[in-house]
């Protein structure tokens, strides 16, 4: 083999392009060092948490038909500090300025950059107090452990506003309240905790050789790729036999995926179904959202075909919420709420 | 533990099976690092290959667990023997200490990052890793959780099983499936230890490939190819949050994915046909034969290994690398053998692929000559595809959509110069295209520079004709991630510019690859005029064949001078001339010229295309004619050059 003589020009390029390795080695030592601070497991809190906006504060407010004269515990003011100028000041000015009654609990509450009159108080549990909702936006982990039931307990309401995208959905959906999750979600939809906790409690509940209808309740609120929560499920409850209907456009790309909540907008209209509430909820302790609803005739035969034992009532959302998913024997679907 | 230790199983499992197939250290020289990147290479492709051809013959899964464990353990027993003879010493790498330090950082940090975490990415948890949970807990491709989609007569079911898209290979689950049976249990983290080499191996296959051509050659492309960053993830340090995030999100290359499979086992099958093509004897023949396994085993990785497969086979074939005649004929009829060899090996995956449902793109159908002609002529972007528009929002980019040809080369450039994803690959690439003629006088490096180009040039053409929302692909990591493939022989044309020696051989060698393109031109007009008579009722189809008609005779006529030139004058230069008029005429042909219009009423019968197809095989006739002839002049000449013995 020979070895011919390389040019200074040539060794110079090579050299530029050894350089260039930095940047992957850089990044490895970085990866190996995040994903050894959560034990090397996958975590959403590997991910970097996004800083609270004044963006969602309209969907806040047409939370209810009017806001004027309800009361909101907020619980922190996000991770960064609050300058008069803030995302999060803005949020809080536009929320006093629509009649709403804020509460705020926080150490890092400047009664200077808050708006007029707004009062702070130290305990969450008694921030919540008669509150119609809170809203959390988190001191880093300040709220982390807080119980969301002893705090639900005082509430006159029932909503939890979550703009961190990383509370403690299961924790409050016990508690009966109501996730309102309007703040960029913390990492990918398959590492939700509470996907994760709903996916061990489906598969404590249906045997291994026994199939799953899953039936939307409500036409699909989102083209957003992260409400594809079937396909998670079907992974980690697999052996489970799961069925969709036209399961091609919904399993497809996301453009496929697009196609197929459109036509089931469509499709709703056609099928004239009735939406229920069970008389005792499977999992959720959220009453009142009309988790299931009569069965088409297609849906019908569908499970008759396919020897299906179990009903999954799902409603579509950005966030997986346990509120959102009712499951049923066949028989009690069958049934339609009149058994 | 006990799936990591299965993990470990299978990994050794492969090196074994790797180390049989690849001649013995005593007839062939190599160092570590290479005999053991290349046979895992071998050693996965083979599991791949024969679990997909278990899988299509509806065995259960678990004879892939006894063949694999099987042909392991025999191949232990036969490497027990084999150390027993001496082995030939490799001449040493020569590495300077900061290159060897940076080869050995990457490739263990790359192994390490691989299994950190559990699998973490979309693409690889659903396309792939839950294929492997399938086949791990049902042992079949043809279970209903793969095919419930489909009723018994092939129909879509109204109502059926969950997965996505169900016709992608099965290599990667069939990786992941044997670490869980042999195993016991899944474990998305151990599932991965066999895919968590492939970074590591690609350099040293690459250096592998250019041993024969010069050790700086080798030197520099396997140092070029390691310190790729998208080797290793892609737009490193952009953006917000960026080391934050960093080896989260789908720009991380490393884990469970196919993109990475994909670029080492072509990055494998080159080095194997170079090394091959360069050794004479059964070695060179059983070389080339892992190359064409390496091959087949890309294909079992991802559609897009298909692809490539077709574009070695057009950059051997165009390249006069395969012809078997002249000095190198048996270099060439070991390279056919061993495409012969990797057709055969991928037939099993693809009667499987047509068994299983297809529920999204089909590129097959895409890639036509009406569709390339219609976008590179400025046809629209679809914007129907578009996210916005399907929700009811995009009304301005509905009204007036983009001509995709205006944003593609962009997209590429963008690619070309990102230093975060590529460092300074692509400026090494564009030096080391060939300056001058006689650069090209080598077939080696031709073949190596053709598939190079001509891998990009499918990826712009494929990505041309996407039925997708061309912005919505870019977001998702095209074209970088299908550049990615391209990474080994592009390295290796690279270390040809660096390194190699300069050949010396007459210029009339170029004849054959001349002709070969000449010839192809010729072969497409009349064969797609053909097919778009036969197949279509489209009267764009009927206009563009006749376009093609024009070119097409064009190019004959001025093929045609230019053989009879050649033999006259024994000189490169005139062929080159025609060939360069030939393609200057059809394409401004294509470009200004009258089409032939046929009305419907007059629209050509089958027969009509029967004669077409006649046609094309007396320009098929003829193009071998003439590359077989330019090879046997080739021979003459050099035989009067270069006196034997």
């Amino acid at each position: 083999m020979a070895d011919v003589r390389v040019g200074a020009w040539a060794k110079l390029l090579i050299t530029a392009q050894l350089v260039a390795a930095a940047l992957p080695l850089a990044l490895l030592a970085q990866f190996l060092s995040n994903a050894a601070s959560v034990g090397f497991a996958a975590d959403r809190e590997l991910y970097p948490r996004d800083a609270v906006t004044a963006k969602p504060v309209y969907n806040i407010l047409k939370s209810w038909r009017d806001p004027r004269g309800r009361v909101i515990a907020v619980w922190g003011l996000g991770d960064e500090e609050v300058s008069a100028d803030s995302e999060v000041a803005a949020l809080l000015a536009t929320m006093a300025s629509e009649g709403v009654q804020l509460r705020i609990c926080s150490n890092r509450a400047d009664q200077a950059v808050l708006p007029e009159g707004v009062p702070i108080v130290d305990d969450p549990i008694e921030c919540a107090q008669g509150a119609h909702a809170i809203l959390l936006m988190n001191e880093d982990d300040r709220f982390d452990d807080v119980s969301v039931a002893e705090a639900a307990a005082g509430m006159v309401g029932s909503l939890f506003i979550d703009l961190t995208g990383r509370s403690d959905g299961v924790a409050i959906d016990e508690a009966g309240l109501q996730t309102l999750a309007f703040g960029a979600q913390l990492g990918p939809p398959w590492l939700d905790p509470d996907l994760r906790y709903f996916a061990d409690w489906l598969n404590e509940q249906v045997a291994e050789d026994e199939g799953i209808l899953l039936v939307p309740v409500v036409p699909p609120g989102t083209v957003a790729g992260r409400g594809r929560w079937y396909l998670h499920l079907n992974r980690l409850c697999f052996p489970r036999r799961m069925y969709l209907e036209e399961p091609e456009e919904a399993s497809g790309t996301s453009v496929q995926f697009r196609q197929w909540v459109l036509d089931w907008r469509e499709r709703f209209r056609e099928r004239r179904t009735r939406q229920y509430e069970p008389q005792t909820r499977a999992l959720s302790k959220v009453v009142g959202s009309g988790p299931a609803r009569s069965l088409s005739a297609p849906e019908r035969a569908a499970i008759e075909a396919n020897e299906i034992q179990w009903v999954l009532f799902y409603t579509m959302n950005i966030d997986f919420r346990l509120m959102d998913w009712e499951l049923m024997s066949v028989e009690d679907a069958l049934a339609g709420g009149t058994r | 533990m006990l799936t990591c230790f299965a993990g470990l199983v299978v990994l050794v499992s492969c090196l074994f099976i790797g180390s049989w197939l690849l001649p013995p250290a005593s007839q062939l020289a190599r160092s570590r690092w290479e005999g053991g990147a290349l046979a895992l290479l071998c050693g996965t492709s083979f599991v791949a290959l024969a679990g997909s051809a278990v899988l299509a013959f509806r065995f259960d899964f678990n004879l892939v667990v006894v063949l694999t464990l099987g042909m392991a353990i025999l191949a232990a027993v036969v490497q027990g023997k084999r150390r027993r003879e001496p082995s030939l010493r490799p001449a040493p790498l020569d590495f300077s200490l900061p290159a060897l330090s940076v080869l050995v950082l990457l490739g263990l940090a790359s192994v390490v990052a691989s299994i950190a975490l559990p699998i973490n990415e979309f693409d690889p948890m659903l396309h792939f890793a839950y294929k492997g949970q399938i086949l791990a807990a049902h042992g079949s491709a043809f279970d209903e959780a793969l095919t419930g989609m489909l009723d018994e007569n092939g129909e879509i079911r109204e109502f059926g099983r969950i997965i996505t898209h169900p016709n992608y290979p099965f290599g990667v689950p069939i990786l992941e499936a044997l670490v869980a049976k042999i195993g016991g249990d899944w474990d998305a983290r151990w599932v991965q230890l066999p895919l968590a080499f492939w970074s590591l191996c690609l350099p040293a296959v690459v250096f592998f490939g250019m041993r024969q051509v010069g050790r700086s050659a080798a030197r520099a492309a396997a140092l070029v190819a390691a310190c790729v960053p998208i080797l290793y993830a892609r737009n490193i340090g952009e953006g917000h949050n960026a080391w934050e995030k960093a080896g989260l999100g789908n720009e991380f290359t490393l884990g469970a994915g196919a993109d990475l499979p994909v670029a080492a086992l072509l990055a494998g099958a080159c080095a194997l046909f170079l090394h091959g093509r360069m050794h004479e004897g059964p070695i060179g023949r059983r070389l080339q034969l892992l190359g064409g396994l390496c091959l087949a085993g890309a294909v079992t990785m991802k559609n897009e290994g298909l692809a490539l497969f077709g574009c070695v086979v057009l950059a051997l074939v165009l390249s006069g690398a395969v012809l078997p005649v002249g000095k190198s004929r048996k270099a060439g009829v070991h390279s056919l053998m061993a495409l012969a060899l990797g057709v055969l090996l991928i037939a099993p995956w693809l009667y499987l692929r047509g068994q299983l449902p297809a529920i999204d793109e089909n590129y097959g159908s895409q890639f036509t000559l009406d569709k390339i002609m219609h976008f590179l002529g400025g046809g629209a972007e679809l914007v129907e595809k578009a996210p916005k528009s399907l929700v009811g929002q995009g009304g301005d980019t509905l009204a007036n959509p983009p001509a995709r040809i205006d944003l593609l080369p962009g997209y590429f450039w963008s690619e070309f110069i990102d230093w975060r994803s590529w460092g300074i690959f692509w400026l090494l690439a564009a030096m080391a295209l060939p300056w001058k003629l006689r650069e090209l006088l080598d077939t080696n490096r031709r073949w190596i520079i053709m598939l190079s180009l001509g891998g990009v040039a499918l990826y712009f053409l494929i990505l041309l004709v996407t039925p997708w929302y061309l912005p919505l692909l870019r977001d998702k990591g095209i074209p970088e991630r299908l550049l990615l493939h391209l990474v080994g022989p592009i390295a290796m044309m690279i270390g040809y510019r660096f390194g190699g020696t300069p050949a010396h051989r007459p210029m009339h060698t170029l004849w054959a690859p001349a002709f070969g393109v000449a010839g192809l031109l010729l072969v497409l007009g009349p064969w797609y005029e053909a097919a778009a008579f036969i197949n279509s009722d489209d009267p764009l189809q009927t206009r563009l064949a006749g376009y093609q008609t024009w070119a097409g005779q064009a190019a004959a006529f001025y093929f045609v001078m230019g053989l009879f030139g050649t033999l006259k004058s024994r000189s490169p230069k005139l062929p080159i001339a025609f060939f360069g008029l030939a393609m200057l005429t059809a394409a401004a042909l294509i470009a200004f010229g009258a089409p032939i219009e046929l009305p419907p009423s007059e629209r050509p019968l089958p027969k009509r295309g029967m004669l077409e197809g006649a046609g094309w095989a007396a320009w098929a006739a003829l193009l071998f004619s003439g590359m077989a002839l330019a090879a046997a002049w080739e021979q003459r000449e050099t035989a009067k050059a270069v006196p034997q013995g």
